[in-house]
């Protein structure tokens, strides 16, 4: 929980999508790139 | 919560084999706890088998897809307000919450180019796509 401001832009339809790589909960590494398509991204707020 | 398993319902009810990337800001471990405990509860796990689960407490991932912080009076305004006070007149109580609650959801859809196809970032904390939009948006990709 930062204050720190920074400058963040939603990534629009039909721009190209940003690519990450990380390591999911069973210790896999996930790259959007190398991932099937079409995917779907979820991103989760807090956990209830 | 009821949203990803809204989603996975819709997904598994059109027969729809389209992976999903869920993503949550805790830590690793305590996401892994919570799909145990919290998510296993409300869906069976067949739902799920094209989903991967990411934990990202950096933000790392959150931030590239321009997620950052609510404000607090989007956090606390009125749909969210609603929302308490049904669970409350219910008798759930209102849950209590370990993470930043103003860190921004959001919902993507990225087609087989690479490209955005769906991208929908919620006014406020209670606004998320409906799970027919993503499953339409997915079934698109494939055509």
């Amino acid at each position: 929980m930062s204050s720190e401001r920074v400058s963040l832009r939603i990534p629009q339809v039909s721009e190209p999508a940003p690519d990450f790589e990380a390591t999911d909960v069973d210790g896999c590494i996930v790259a959007l790139s190398q991932h099937p398509k079409p995917v779907a991204p979820v991103f989760l707020r807090h956990l209830a | 919560m009821m949203h990803l398993v809204q989603l996975h319902q819709s997904l598994y009810a059109q027969r729809v084999a389209a992976p999903v990337l869920a993503f949550s800001f805790a830590p690793a471990e305590r996401f892994t706890r919570w799909i145990s405990l919290v998510l296993d509860a409300e869906m069976p796990r067949e739902w799920r088998a094209n989903t991967r689960f990411i934990a990202d407490p950096s933000l790392r991932i959150y931030h590239a897809y321009g997620l950052g912080r609510n404000s607090p009076l989007r956090v606390y305004g009125p749909r969210i307000l609603l929302h308490y006070a049904l669970r409350w007149l219910r008798g759930h109580g209102i849950p209590k919450v370990a993470e930043d609650p103003l860190q921004r959801g959001g919902d993507f859809v990225v087609d087989a180019q690479g490209r955005i196809a769906l991208s929908h970032v919620g006014v406020d904390q209670a606004d998320r796509p409906p799970a027919e939009r993503i499953v339409s948006a997915l079934l698109r990709c494939h055509r």
